[in-house]
Order: structure tokens, then sequence, then C-alpha cells
């Protein structure tokens, strides 16, 4: 792949194409984590969603001001005890506690960033550090009032629920077993977004761009006129008020508050995160917060059938793979994710920018590589290397191994990544033969392109399959479940529903039927006995798939909608691809294709 | 003919992607003082780091006919070049005494304190701040440190960077007189880069003219000092 | 005989008073002067621990301008050492200490080899960022060998038999009785093991009487061994050539590997030497400590960061001198001032505020410490 495989131009059909799929996977991606995701693992996706907001806190300084910034988990803890603070003794709402927590926070940041501010570089490591190192023993002081509000060393539990707009009750998962944990996440993630467009705006802007030459050229900036103290002070303040933000998710997130969590290890846990995930970019906080919270389960787990764990489960080893990855990553990723997203997407589409007049800077003809193009033999690789990668991942699935379970599961969803670079590389291919660019080879690449644009469209209607599967499998969930009501509602003798016990019962799911019962819609089924509920077996429906099932359970229509909408979205793909892989004209110039990439992923 | 100390052959330096040295071919004879001239920017200072392996080159370095091309910085030091660095390169934290010691770091004699002496002897105002750090001499005292420091590895070959920089002519000529004095009493070899063309070539034998990484003249010190380009470039005329 | 007995009756019963009733004396501000020197010879013994691991910040600092956050955890791997080879092996306790120096110094140059020489020093983060990630690994394959419990360790200072304070002699009877300085003055015999045995001990055995106070002989062990350790430095550093081309590295690399000097391998020396300082600092604290564990340095760290940012981070002086002002601060205006005079208990917990609260107040008006040297930046 010496050229990319794809060449668009700024802003052109394609490039708009491109990027309308990157937005579609990534919202497809936050709609399926709470229904797909089991409780505790909506869970875990939100305590990711905290340590990006408080990931993107430390980025703010050390990746966007250059500023060696270590201690930002005091600021998380200043946040998570002015919330907990302000929700249980005053009464507050969460909602209402996001400006006191910001304002505390800035305040705070101010504070310890005048004289922090005025010693450079690693001097400034040190004091923040020893700021991390000290903040878990202030709560503990018992005058002032300090550790009634705090806990003191037992910490203090707080309250989770927040007040929720009527619209809030309608998004995905909130209303079944995992409506708790769902509806944190939707909240959680509302902040994320809103906070990530915040500061890549500020990022964009005039004082953004002041701290940005800040970190390239100190006293360049200084002498171009930056008021160097006043924007570090305000940046790092920013930043701190982020971290007290990322307090304030905290404690929605885990309902508990304790000096212990925020220790200086927490404060490495988010260098971690901003290394890892990539300092100085956006994307970098929020692959960092995913990081941190994933792998660190990952290692837990794995360090307990090791034999190396502690108490409270959190294994040593779990430490020592975390130090270890966080060396390799500076030694051989220094960029981290981040950039290793970006190297790669280079190989694979490079965009050519606009002149001030919205002329592409060169000719777009002059990027094609002419007759001896190989793109097409690459869409052909690609093609193949899908559905292979999903067979692996099948037959590797079956295997009981958490490691070789986590591989699978990356090889079963390449096709996802892979579908859509083949169809619009064909497309391209296809066309540029049509158009006599390939010379001699035309022949070759039309057919190479049009078997690799016909694999390219059943890669995306598998993936659309997939999505017809999960909505049949709910359906069928919600119909179980609704008859179980129904039984009730009649006064006849309550049987216990084999598929919904099954799934109840099946894997990690054991410690959720209570929740199922207790939150199941129509408030009837309450009164259930669990234990009867749960007696029978039935070996069809895994949990994940019955999870969609109880959202669905208040919501039947959702399924029988997802149903319908998935099978219309299969036939134009497979329909709209194969004619214009199959049975075009080689006169007629098709639009239509390249929208049923954007069908593809926006129903997805 | 005279034995040839130095003899570089197609010299390349690069900074990261900036190639500053270009095939540059020159010699050194043994006893001679050989200056090179040129703008800034021109890559004198790399031609001499280039010598001493202090960045990434590539052609062949050859000294008293052996490779050192691919030699350590240290072996280069112990095979007898001596390297005053522009800007003086001196200890600032050291003091005077500890700033010659440092400079036979490669010797394993017992002569270390007698040549201490000597050197205190043809500078003597550095005998007067022995004990002081090198940071709070002059301009002018830590040039002669920085010289005298070289010296202390016994050098056969002293390579210097514009001793003349930012120091006031007075001091510069005294400064070169004792170069020439040194090259003339024991035959000591230098390759000396200047930009005070007419100091330098009064004192050397051949002299070089490097532009832009090139050499773009050379000849003996009087052929180039009378040569037109080279007076209208670097000597002001 | 009779006025220091008497005295010391008043200071162990006035102890005990506030011990069991910390609000006790909290209602009127009480100068109690007769307690501090105790409080000051107990600052200056864990300022000591502090000197020698800031020194081995230091001297990183030097070498290779990085904090090396790991410092504290190298150090707990050498009091590790320590403990294998004189508790588990039986091998003679200054042996052992002085076989886990040695074994550190290789690693600490091995971990400068490996780990930081392959980065431009002058971009902090990344080196920052190796020695956190060594912090997390150490203390965790430290903690995968030996748990998270303390170890009990033997004290190199602990007791002196034979030999007590006031020149009264102690005996040992054939059947285990001791014969011991008794907190009246008296002498008695007490049975070896019992709780009054231990009193015994305190009281008889590991301290001299100073100014009315107790300076335990782990104390002024301390303070001896590291002082043997500085004046051995100072040695290295002023009079052999390894130790001037250290010198000139950390003064200016560049001219240094002109002058022949290989750098790499001064750096490397340069790490060695911290380790040594770590692993003795972390040597001798380890038995007021309780024993070894790996989290023992933790709080330590921030102490001797506090201490290295005090005196200046490129000063071997400044290094000494924070530490103990560090230790000073600490036991004289948190633990006896705030607690004592003050009466507030809850100042014993801000002990590390304190520490934090000084490096910011240096910091504000001598941004490179108390004798460290600001370098001009070029452009």
């Amino acid at each position: 792949m010496s050229s990319p495989l794809l060449i668009v131009e700024k802003g052109g059909t394609q490039h708009r194409q491109w990027r309308f799929l990157g937005w579609g996977y990534a919202v497809a991606l936050a709609v399926l984590v709470p229904l797909v995701l089991q409780p505790f693992e909506i869970g875990k996706m939100n305590r990711a969603l905290v340590l990006m907001v408080a990931v993107l806190a430390v980025n703010l300084v050390v990746g966007f001001n250059g500023m060696l910034a270590l201690g930002h988990s005091a600021f998380m803890g200043i946040g998570a005890f002015v919330t907990a603070s302000m929700v249980q003794d005053e009464l507050w709402d969460y909602w209402m506690v996001i400006p006191i927590a910001v304002i505390v926070g800035f305040a705070i940041g101010i504070v310890v960033g005048l004289p922090a501010l005025r010693v450079k570089g690693l001097y400034l490591a040190l004091v923040t550090i020893a700021q991390a190192a000290v903040f878990p023993t202030l709560v503990n002081i018992d005058e002032l009032g300090i550790a009634r509000r705090t806990g003191g060393p037992n910490g203090r539990d707080v309250i989770e629920e927040v007040d929720r707009p009527g619209f809030m009750e309608w998004l995905p998962g909130v209303d079944g077993a995992r409506g708790a944990n769902a509806y944190r996440y939707w909240i959680l993630l509302l902040m994320v977004v809103v906070v990530l467009a915040l500061v890549r705006n500020i990022m964009s802007s005039r004082p953004g761009r002041a701290v940005l030459a800040i970190r390239d050229n100190e006293a360049g900036a200084a002498v171009y006129g930056v008021n160097l103290p006043m924007y570090k002070t305000v940046n790092f303040a920013l930043s701190a008020s982020l971290g007290s933000l990322a307090g304030l998710m905290w404690c929605l997130d885990k309902g508990f508050v304790a000096g212990q969590d925020f220790t200086f290890l927490l404060a490495v846990d988010l260098i971690i995160g901003l290394v890892i995930g990539g300092v100085g970019t956006l994307q970098g906080s929020v692959f960092g917060g995913l990081f941190v919270v994933w792998v660190r389960d990952l290692t837990k787990r794995i360090s307990i059938p090791l034999g190396f764990y502690n108490l409270d489960g959190d294994g040593p080893l779990s430490a020592a793979i975390f130090g270890l990855i966080l060396i390799l990553f500076t030694f051989f990723a220094p960029g981290g994710i981040a950039s290793m997203i970006t190297a790669i997407q280079k190989k694979i589409i490079q965009v050519v920018p606009l002149t001030p007049d919205d002329e592409p800077v060169s000719p777009m003809a002059g990027f094609d590589p002419g007759p001896e193009s190989n793109r097409s033999t690459w869409a052909m690789r690609f093609a193949v290397a899908g559905p292979v990668l999903l067979i692996i991942g099948w037959v590797l699935m079956n295997l009981d191994n958490l490691i070789v379970g986590t591989l699978a599961f990356g090889l079963r969803f390449a096709i996802v990544v892979l579908a859509p670079i083949v169809v619009f590389v064909s497309m391209n291919e296809l066309r540029a033969a049509k158009a006599g660019l390939r010379g001699d080879n035309a022949d070759k690449v039309a057919s190479q392109a049009k078997l690799a644009g016909v694999l390219g469209v059943l890669g995306f209607a598998y993936v659309q399959t997939f999505a017809l599967n999960i909505a049949l499998r709910a359906h069928h969930v919600s119909h179980l479940a609704r008859e179980a009501v129904t039984l009730n509602r009649d006064g006849n003798e309550i049987q216990a529903i084999p598929a919904v016990t099954e799934a109840l019962k099946s894997q990690d799911f054991k410690g959720s039927a209570g929740d199922f019962c207790a939150t199941f819609p129509t408030g009837e089924v309450a009164n259930l006995d669990v234990a009867t509920l749960c007696d029978v077996s039935h070996p069809a429906i895994n949990a994940s798939e019955t999870s969609v099932g109880f959202w669905l359970v208040g919501w039947p229509t959702q399924s029988v909608l997802a149903m319908v909408l998935s099978v219309i979205a299969i036939v134009a793909i497979v329909v709209i691809g194969l004619k214009f892989f199959v049975f075009s004209d080689p006169t007629e110039d098709a639009e239509a294709p390249s929208e049923t990439a954007s069908v593809g992923a926006s129903s997805d | 003919m005279t034995e040839m100390m130095l003899k570089v052959e197609d010299l390349h330096a690069r900074y990261g992607a900036v190639e500053v040295l270009r095939g540059l071919n020159f010699e050194v004879p043994d006893g001679n003082v050989v200056v090179i001239l040129g703008a800034n920017g021109a890559g004198k200072t790399t031609t001499l780091r280039a010598l001493c392996n202090m960045c990434t080159t590539s052609g062949t370095i050859t000294m008293e006919g052996t490779d050192i091309t691919r030699a350590k910085t240290a072996d280069i030091v112990r095979r007898g070049v001596a390297h005053v660095p522009q800007g003086r390169g001196t200890f600032p934290e050291l003091s005077v005494m500890d700033n010659l010691k440092i400079g036979a770091y490669t010797r394993r004699d017992n002569e270390v304190s007698a040549d201490v002496d000597r050197w205190f002897e043809i500078f003597p105002r550095l005998e007067d701040r022995r004990d002081q750090m090198a940071g709070s001499l002059s301009g002018g005292e830590q040039q002669m440190l920085a010289v005298a420091r070289a010296l202390m590895c016994r050098p056969r070959l002293l390579l210097l960077d514009e001793p003349s920089l930012g120091l006031a002519p007075l001091i510069i000529e005294d400064l070169f007189e004792r170069f020439a004095q040194l090259n003339k009493e024991t035959g000591l070899t230098m390759l000396l880069v200047e930009q005070n063309a007419n100091l330098a070539l009064d004192m050397a034998d051949y002299g070089y003219v490097i532009e832009s990484g090139e050499i773009a003249l050379h000849g003996p010190a009087e052929q180039l000092k009378n040569d037109p380009a080279v007076q209208e470039a670097y000597l002001g005329a | 005989m009779d006025r220091l007995n008497s005295s010391r009756t008043i200071l162990l019963c006035r102890k005990r008073t506030w011990a069991r009733d910390p609000k006790g004396l909290g209602q009127k501000v009480n100068w109690n002067f007769d307690i501090l020197p105790d409080f000051i010879f107990n600052g200056l013994r864990d300022g000591a621990v502090y000197a020698a691991l800031a020194l081995a910040l230091v001297l990183i600092f030097k070498a290779t301008t990085l904090i090396n956050f790991a410092t504290g955890e190298l150090a707990m791997l050498g009091a590790f050492f320590v403990y294998v080879l004189n508790v588990e092996q039986g091998l003679w306790l200054w042996l052992s200490i002085l076989i886990a120096m040695a074994v550190s110094a290789v690693i600490g140059a091995a971990i400068e080899r490996a780990l930081v020489r392959p980065f431009d020093p002058d971009d902090h983060l990344p080196v920052v960022l190796i020695t956190l990630g060594l912090f997390l690994l150490i203390n965790a394959v430290a903690g995968d060998i030996w748990n998270y419990q303390v170890r009990r360790v033997n004290d190199p200072f602990g007791a002196f038999p034979g030999w007590v304070p006031n020149g009264s002699e102690l005996k040992k009877s054939s059947d285990g009785m001791l014969s011991c300085v008794e907190v009246d003055g008296s002498l008695q015999e007490v049975a070896a093991g019992t709780v009054d045995a231990e009193t015994c001990d305190l009281v008889g055995r590991t301290f001299w009487e100073v100014l009315g106070a107790r300076l335990h002989y782990r104390t002024i062990g301390i303070w001896a061994s590291l002082a043997v350790a500085l004046v051995a430095l100072a040695l290295i550093l002023g009079k052999t050539k390894a130790g001037l081309a250290f010198r000139a590295v950390s003064s200016n690399a560049e001219s240094a590997r002109l002058v022949g000097v290989n750098t790499g391998r001064t750096l490397g020396f340069g790490w060695a030497l911290a380790s040594v300082f770590g692993t003795l600092g972390a040597a001798l604290i380890s038995p007021a400590l309780g024993g070894v564990n790996p989290n023992m340095m933790l709080a330590i760290l921030i102490y001797a960061l506090a201490g290295a940012a005090l005196g200046g981070l490129d000063s071997l002086g400044g290094a000494i001198i924070g530490g103990l002002l560090v230790g000073l601060v600490k036991s004289v205006l948190v633990s006896w001032f705030g607690v004592v005079v003050l009466g507030q208990a809850y100042f014993s917990i801000l002990q590390l505020a304190m520490a934090f609260l000084l490096i910011l107040i240096v910091l504000l008006f001598r941004p490179a410490g108390l004798f460290g040297t600001r370098r001009i930046e070029r452009v």
C-alpha cells in the first residue's frame, strides 16, 4: 500500500460519506452499549466515561499546554466531596451541583495553580505529585466539619438519583433491567459529549491557540505578546474544574466517595490513560478512559485464576501489567492509541485540503496511481479478510478463555470496519476502469473491483443481519415476558417462563434477577417469587440477547420496527449494491451505491 | 610532502532530515594550521562535530592512516584529538583546576599536575583563579580555559571552533598569537574554524572555504588571502 | 542522678497523659519545652532518611535531569534484599546491607542504561512516565513476591547489651531474668519476654538520655551511617576520576564527551550511587517502621521529594539540608507545635500536607529551591 487506497477531496461527496460513516459507527456503538452489555459492564462503561473527562482534564494541562501536572486525582476528589456534600447534606440535585463543582474546581485550580505555575517542568511535576499524595489525608481532618462532610476515613454514600427529563425514559436501555446503570450511562455520555465539544471549541479559539503556542515555544509565545501567567493559570484552573466535574460524575457513577478513592494511584491511572490514549488529542482522552477501565478489568480477571490478588480483588499483577504497558507504550508508541489509529487511517484514506477558493490544492486526477494501480487487489484482500477473520473469531469464540474471547470479539467485528473500505475502493476502481484510467489493466481491475464490491456489500448485509438477529431474539423474549405479565393479570397460576428464566440464570446474569423482577415495566411481576420464576431451565437464549428483550418488553413495537428497518436495509444494500457492481451499464455513472454505504452505517 | 594528520573524504552529515554537509573533502597535514572559513550556517561547526562523531555522518575520516569514522568520541580523544567547542564549552560548576583535570581524563600517566603548571605558566590569569568556578570567569578567560583544557589531553590535533566569538579584538589578537606560538613551539596541528578570516589566514598554512555544506574554494593561506572572492566575502575588502 | 531520674519520670508521666487523652491539652496553649528535644531528635532521625532519599533524587537529577519517581520503590527493593539476606538467609546484617547496596547499584545502572538513556533528557514527559511505570511495576512485583504484610527486620542499632545509660550495668541472669533501670530510677529484675521486659528494653537499653530526652541508639546509628556514607560520597565525587567525570557530565554533557568522558557510563554511575543511598536509607529506617513491606516508602518518597525541592533539585548539599529540614518541620512544627502546644490532635494528619505547603511556599519565593541554580533556558 504505497499510496493510500482512498484519496478524497476535503468536503467532497466521498469525504462527507466517509465522515458520516465514522459518526454512524460511533453513534451505533454508543447506542449498543446499554442494549447489549451486561448491567455491570454498563457500570464499567460509566466509569470509563468518568475517566474520559478526568483524562481530558489532565490532557488540557499536560497535552495542550505542555505543563507536567500529575495530581488531578485531588481535583477529582474535591469535586466528588463537594457533590457528595451538596447532594446528601443540602439535598441539591446533581444538575444544580454542576456549576458549584465547576466553580469550586476553578477556584482551587487558581489557588494551587498560581504558585505551582511559577515553577517549571519537573518542579511542577513534583509539586503536583505531592498534591495528589496529600489530598486523601486531608479529608480525615475532623475540625471545621470536614470529616463530617467527607465521611472521614469511612467515606460516605451518595444518592445516585438524578432529576431526569421525560425523554430519558425513551432512550434505549433505560427501561429494562439495567435501567439504573443505563440511564446514568446516558447522562454521563451527555456530559462527556458536551465537555468534548467545549474543549474542542476552546482549543480552536484564540485563547486556545495561545495555550498551544505556550506549549510549543514558551519564549516565542511571550515574544508575540501572549500573557503567559494568565493563560497558564486560567488553563490550569479550567483543567481543575474539569477534574472537579469528573469528581461529580464519579459520585453519580459510584454512589460512594472516600478519600481512599482519590489517591496518588488514581492520578497515575489518569496519566497512564493520557499517554496510552494519546497526549494532546481529544480522541486520546476517550481511548484513555476506556483503556484504563477495561484493561484494568481484564488484568484483574486474569490475575485471579493465576493466584495474584488482594482482598479487594485488585491483584498486584494488574498494577504490574499497567506499569509494563506504560513503559512499553512510552518506548514504542509515544503517540498512544490515537496516533496509531491516525497512522492506520492515513494508509487507507488521504484527504486533499482545499485552497481558499475551495479548489483542491492540486487536481484530484494527479493522485490517481494510473494503470499499474493495485488498489483493486487490496480491496479484494480486504474483502476476503473480513469473512476469514469473522470465521476465525467465530471458531475462537467457542474456546472458553478470556483473552482468546476478547480477541474473538475483535475479529468478529473486523468485517464492520473492512466492508465500507472495500465498497468505497471498489466503487472508485470500477469507475476509474470505466473512465479508462487503468489502461490495459482495465478488464482485470474491473473484474476484481466487481468481485470485491459484491463481497463488501455482502459484508454490509451481514452486519445488518446481525442487527436483525438481535431484534428477532429480543422480540421473542419480549413476547414471552409479556405472556408472563398477562398470566399474572388474569389471576391464573403463575408459570415460570423458560426462556426468561434461563436468561436470568445464564452466565453472569443471575445477580440481576431481582433487578429484572423489581423493575418489570408493568410493575405487576414485582410480586412474583423470583425463585419460582427462575426455576426452569431452557437452553436457547444467552444473556446479552435477552437484555435487548428486557428493554423491548415495555416497547414491543420497537423490536418490530427494528426488524422491519433491518430487513429494508438488507434488501436495499443487496439490491443497490448488486445493481452497481454486477448489473451496471459501463456508460452509467451511478451515484446510488454510495448511499448504500450510508444506509448500512446509519441503521446499524 | 608532510604526512597527513587528518584526511576527510566525502563527508556527509545530517540533523534529522536536513543534510548539512554534502560531501566534504579536505586534508590536514601534520604540523600545519588549517583554517575552514564560511558564513553562518555553512556547516563549519558541524564539520568539527562530525570529526568527533558527535552527529550522524557518512563518508570516511582517516587519522594517520586509521579509519575513525565510526570510532567512539572517547576513542577519538584518546587518539589525540582535542576539540574546543563553540561557545567555550567549559564546565561552569567546576573549578578552574577541575576543568583542567577533566581535560586530562583520557590520560593515564602521572604528569598531569606538571602539565597543569605548564599551562598555568602560559595562561597566568587562570592560575590566579584556579579555585574559582569556571562560570564566574570572563569570556576571554573562559576561552583560555577551554583551550588549556583541550591541551591537557596532550593532543596532536587541536580542533578550534570559532575561538574569537564574542571576544574583544585585543583579546582575540592575544589568543591567536598564543595559537601561533603553540604551533611553532610544539608542532601542534590545528584545524581552525573561523569567521574572522583575516587573523585566521595570517596564522594558517592552508585554507578551505565552505558554502552550504560544500567546499567552494581552497588553497594555501596566502593565495586565499589574495583571492578576490574571498576578499569580498570574508575580508571586507 | 536524682535530678535526672526525677525529670525522666515527669517526662514519661506527661507523655503518657498526652497519649491517653489527646484532647486533654487542647484547652489552652501549652509550651511544653521539656519534650521538645525528643521531637527534634525524632525529626532529625527521619530527616536523615529523607536526606538520603533526597540525595538519591538529586544524584539522578544531576545525572539525567529527571525526577525518578521510582526512587522510593528501588529503595524498598533494597530493603527487601536486606530482609532476604539477613532474616531469610541469616547473613550478618551489615554484610547484608552492603550486598544489598551493591545489588541496587547494579539495578540502578541497568535501569539507566535500558530505560532512560534512549530518551531525550530535555523532553520530560517520557522519562517521567518511565519512572512512574517503574514505580507501579516494582511495587507490584514486590507485592507479588512478598505480599503486603509487614515483615519484621533486625535493627542494626536496636540495642547494645551490657551497656545502659548513666553508668549502670545491665545484667542478664541465668534464669532469663533481666535487671534494668526502672522508670523511677531503681534497679529491678524482670522476666524476659514479659511486658515489663519490653518497657525495660525501652527505658534501659535503646536510648541515651540527652537534655532530658531520649536519643535512641538507632537515631545515632542512622546519623553515623549516613555521615559515613556522605563522607564516602564527598570523597568519590571530589577525589576520584569517576567523580570528577560525573560532575563534569552534570555540568556540561557535551563538553564532557569532547574531553573523552564516556557519558553513558558516567550517568549509569550516578544512578548506581543514587540507588546505593536509597537502599541505605530504606534499610536504616525499616526497623523504625516495624519492618519492610512494598508500600513502606510511599510517604517517605513524598517527604524526600519535598526535601529535594526545598534544597534545590541540583544541589547535593541542598538535598541533605532540605531532607533534615523537612524532618524537623514534620516533627517540631506539626507534631510538637501543632499537637502538643496547640493541642490540636488533627495536626498529626497534616504532616504530609505541611510538607506540601512547605514546597509550595519555598518554590513560590525561590523557584529553584534554596540552594539550586536556576539555569537560563535557551530559546
